[in-house]
């Protein structure tokens, strides 16, 4: 058996419909599957954002503004429901916030069959 | 209270006293790829500010209070890329859009019609950088699912500090003679090949 374009497509839309907010966090830790937040988050980070889709693929867009949570070097990244879930953790090379750059994030999700 | 009486629940069921009653469930699964993260820096820019009482269009603000500026556009942003990461340092394209296309040195189809990359003969399909900052890259493993061609017929070269390019035979790991931070790859085409998947594993 197998799920069709139409079926996948609606488990993507499911999931982009319970997406709101990214986050990012200061720890560079290691992931494990245990996690089930940021190691060190950053509250003020924590930001709505914006997804784009095209068949099977959600695309999460987050702006960190230079505005916003300055001061901080980044090492870890979560797109989540707010409040209800974290979906995961990225983890990257320090990344220094200064009030003369917003900090872009794009991560992308892939649904398929087997 | 109501109670059931087993003998003609075991009745309706229709089944020998002796056998097992089971309910077959078929399961489907599906896959959630938590694909790759690309993080860029923007500039500010030059910001066009409207109201200034020192540089604005409408002369010396005095309209508000504060005398505030209103910015109301920006030009000349730059945008620096900073890390590309791949969960389990795995790249997996499967030309659902272009996003990885180098299209300055593209020639093939990468994306644009029928998720798939499209080459014909003597075209060329380089991706940008899809892993940046992802730790030393000292080893690739390319490999390459085509829907119609032959990959033998695809020369694959790859680098992995952005500048040195060297040949891969897909399938098969290679070691840089040149490691760096900022892996790419390239295919060249001799005849007309589609690949509808690419997964570039590297360490």
């Amino acid at each position: 058996m197998t799920l069709l374009l139409v079926g996948l497509n609606n488990i993507r839309d499911l999931h982009s419909a319970s997406i709101d907010k990214a986050k990012m966090g200061t720890d560079g830790s290691a992931v494990t599957e245990a996690q089930t937040d940021l190691q060190s988050e950053v509250a003020a980070s924590s930001l709505a954002v914006t997804i784009t889709q095209s068949d099977k693929t959600n695309v999460v867009n987050y702006t960190l503004p230079s505005t916003t949570a300055t001061g901080n070097t980044y090492r870890e990244f979560a797109v989540i429901d707010d409040g209800t879930v974290v979906y995961n953790r990225v983890t990257f090379t320090g990344i220094s916030h200064t009030a003369t750059d917003d900090i872009v994030v794009r991560q992308t999700f892939f649904y398929r069959n087997p | 209270m109501v109670e059931f009486d087993s003998v003609k629940v075991k009745d309706q069921l229709g089944r020998p006293e002796d056998q097992g009653f089971f309910i077959k469930r078929r399961n489907e699964t599906v896959i959630i790829e938590d694909n790759t993260v690309e993080i860029t820096k923007k500039s500010l820019g030059n910001s066009w500010i409207v109201g200034s009482a020192t540089n604005g269009l409408v002369g010396p603000n005095t309209g508000t209070v504060g005398g505030g500026q209103q910015v109301v556009g920006a030009s000349g942003r730059t945008e620096v890329l900073q890390a590309v990461v791949n969960p389990g340092k795995i790249f997996r394209d499967r030309f659902y859009d272009n996003y990885f296309e180098d299209t300055g040195e593209t020639t093939a189809d990468w994306g644009d019609t029928s998720n798939q990359l499209a080459f014909t003969n003597g075209e060329i399909a380089q991706s940008r950088s899809i892993a940046y900052n992802d730790g030393t890259v000292t080893k690739v493993l390319i490999t390459a699912t085509a829907s119609s061609g032959d990959t033998a017929n695809l020369t694959v070269t790859a680098t992995a500090d952005g500048t040195n390019w060297e040949s891969i035979t897909l399938g098969t790991e290679h070691s840089f003679s040149n490691t760096g931070t900022n892996l790419k790859f390239k295919i060249v085409a001799s005849d007309t090949v589609v690949l509808n998947y690419i997964r570039v594993a590297y360490s």
